[in-house]
């Protein structure tokens, strides 16, 4: 990050203000995102290791570490937490702590497959219904809505019962039922898009309406759908995790926290731990995914600034320290105006001030 | 156009979607492996028996002609008999609407005015840290699975201080003491995420509102800041928070569908569960039918509610 700041400070006058790059950038002033991103990150590098761990090593990483999450040992069903078994064993004497980094694979390719078969599909279908117009956009909104209108989980479900409890089926049920959300985002964002003027000039320019479409209107638009993007991604990991707790998602021996919770259910008196760490993850993974995409939305808000002013003077500070000739940041220069500077002027100097005693 | 036939407008605009929902979840139902029939009489069938059922709820004709004549008793307001309990699903559902809307209710009502509570509180302070813990806390309250936090009250009121019954529903009229017992946890559980989503909206909402040009004058007049937050922002702030009540219900009804699992509530929700498991064509329909209305009346009030409120709203 702080190679490209200084070529950043002398571009900036000729830099327009792309709406996603700058809101990535602006996300590391937020703590809630960063929290956010580093338990994603965890969570990510958790998943991708057991996965090269049960694909490619036949989990040799899980095994010297901690225990084999799908060995049964009758002789150890339900022990409590103990050195061995730092987060117990379930009834079949497996090790809840192993099965629980498994599951991580599970939870976080459901978010991901999941919400990006919905992105694109709720994307594409929402761009195309706005910019068609018509009786195109009333037969798709209502198509859509027929969807939206059955509860996610009731349809989620039945859909499950028609295709089988499997992994993959679920990554198709839950890609599906998120399409109406992001088209509606999407179409939202298209229609006043649509009626910028740079719109206007493309036509003038001859471009074809798809060129439009996919070059012009939804770029523009996709910052809005990337944060509910992100924020859904919580909500459709609990909502698979629903469905394989009530029985109809991933199947045994798969490890997913889900199914954990499911047989935990039972022996919630003599087992408590079973139930407590499966939750436990979800929680926390689901916790990442909302403060990211919470910090996400709010760095997307040219209201919201989310540099504390002292941040934002000492930034400043280290600007003019960089480049002398931009001594005066008040009101003349222009890079000014995309930094969400705008109407703290009076609070910064004061802060300046202090700093540079 | 005025609010009349904007009304109108939207009522029309119903009907195609439930037509959808009726044919989505009939092909659905019908695209389910096996039938109902197999289900309904176990391993080894007597293959007269099978024909005479199959042939006396009519799964023997063409799937089109199934569907004309399930659309046509539908038209008739018949949402039509479930195979496996020999009822009409509406007196199922009417057995079982009482438990449900009881949950459903109970959960909105503590959530509504607590999530207002909290997030004006929120809005007011700011950038604080009453702000910032309830952020935490809001934030926490939507990443908590339902069925999760569940289980962890029954372990903790039921099993570890025994103050709560674990699970079971008693009509209120039948021992409202007993009742009331048997409701705190399930109502916590789904007012949770409830009040959570709400507060979030509301802390945002009065935010926006609060650095409004008309906020500074009234400060600048000496107003009273309590004054200025209820009387002026809130009034203002509310709007926006108008529109997704009527989408909360959506998630109330999953909701209900995980609790009553979980607290062995003889609701809709586990109507439907069984139903599905059963492959109760009828119970399936229905429900899905009854849902999907129920949801899509709570968006048309929010819309006529907002146009209503708001004299800026264009009816387009």
């Amino acid at each position: 990050m702080s190679t490209d700041t200084s070529t950043n400070i002398q571009n900036k006058e000729f830099e327009t203000e792309s709406g996603i790059l700058a809101t990535i950038k602006e996300l590391r002033h937020s703590g809630t995102a960063m929290g956010g991103l580093l338990i994603v990150s965890l969570l990510l590098v958790m998943a991708i290791v057991s996965t090269v761990d049960i694909v490619l090593l036949d989990k040799a990483i899980i095994k010297s570490l901690f225990a084999d999450p799908h060995e049964m040992n009758t002789l150890q069903i339900y022990a409590p937490p103990s050195m061995e078994h730092p987060m117990g064993t379930d009834q079949y004497g497996r090790d809840v702590l192993a099965r629980i980094i498994y599951g991580s694979r599970v939870a976080l390719a459901i978010g991901i497959i999941a919400v990006g078969i919905g992105f694109f599909g709720g994307v594409t279908l929402g761009a195309f219904s706005a910019y068609k117009g018509g009786y195109v956009d009333d037969i798709i909104m209502r198509a859509l809505e027929t969807l939206y209108s059955i509860p996610g989980l009731v349809l989620a479900m039945t859909m499950m019962a028609i295709l089988g409890p499997s992994i993959y089926n679920l990554f198709f049920a839950y890609g599906i039922i998120g399409i109406p959300a992001y088209a509606r985002v999407i179409r939202s964002e298209v229609l006043s898009i649509r009626e910028e003027e740079y719109i206007d000039a493309a036509k003038a320019a001859g471009l074809s309406n798809y060129k439009i479409l996919f070059r012009e209107i939804i770029p523009n638009g996709l910052s809005a759908v990337l944060v509910q993007a992100t924020l859904s991604m919580g909500s459709v990991i609990i909502g698979a995790a629903a469905l394989s707790f009530l029985g109809f998602g991933v199947q045994p021996p798969t490890a997913s926290w889900g199914r954990m919770l499911n047989t935990a259910q039972s022996a919630l008196l003599i087992a408590p731990w079973v139930a407590i760490f499966p939750g436990l993850m979800i929680f926390i993974t689901v916790m990442g995914f909302n403060m990211l995409g919470d910090g996400l939305r709010d760095a997307m808000d040219p209201r919201t600034s989310l540099r504390s002013p002292k941040m934002e003077a000492l930034e400043e500070y280290a600007d003019r320290v960089a480049d002398p000739t931009k001594a005066d940041p008040v009101g003349s220069d222009d890079w000014l105006a995309g930094t969400a500077l705008s109407g703290k002027d009076a609070r910064n100097d004061a802060t300046d001030g202090g700093e540079r005693q | 156009m005025s609010i009349y036939r904007y009304s109108a407008r939207r009522i029309l605009q119903i009907i195609p979607v439930l037509l959808g929902v009726f044919s989505l979840t009939f092909v659905m139902v019908h695209a389910l492996p096996g039938n109902p029939v197999r289900i309904y009489l176990g391993l080894n069938p007597s293959q007269s028996l099978e024909q005479e059922l199959l042939a006396e709820y009519g799964f023997n004709q063409p799937l089109w002609k199934q569907y004309l004549d399930y659309l046509w008793r539908l038209l008739h307001g018949n949402i039509g008999e479930s195979f496996v309990r020999k009822e009409p699903v509406s007196e199922l559902m009417l057995a079982r609407l009482g438990p449900t809307v009881t949950l459903m209710g109970l959960s909105y009502a503590i959530a509504l005015p607590s999530a207002l509570l909290l997030g004006v509180y929120a809005a007011a302070t700011h950038n604080e840290l009453g702000d910032h813990v309830s952020r935490f806390f809001g934030l926490a309250g939507l990443s908590t699975p339902n069925f999760w936090l569940g289980l962890m009250l029954i372990f903790i009121m039921a099993y570890q201080f025994d103050v709560l019954p674990a699970s079971g529903y008693v009509p209120f009229t039948q021992d409202p003491v007993a009742s009331i017992k048997h409701l705190i946890l399930p109502v916590i559980t789904l007012a949770t995420a409830q009040t959570a989503t709400l507060m979030r909206m509301t802390r945002s909402s009065m935010v926006e509102e609060l650095s409004k040009d008309y906020v500074q004058t009234a400060r600048a007049y000496g107003l009273p800041e309590r004054r200025i937050l209820l009387k002026h922002a809130f009034r203002n702030a509310l709007l926006p928070l108008v529109t997704i009540i009527g989408l909360q219900l959506s998630f109330l009804l999953d909701g209900s569908v995980v609790i009553e699992q979980i607290f062995a509530i003889p609701g809709m929700g586990r109507l439907g569960y069984n139903g599905l498991l059963q492959q109760d064509y009828g119970v399936i329909i229905g429900l899905n039918i009854f849902f999907a209305i129920l949801f899509l009346i709570g968006v048309l009030i929010t819309d006529l509610a907002y146009a209503y409120i708001d004299p800026r709203i264009r009816y387009d």
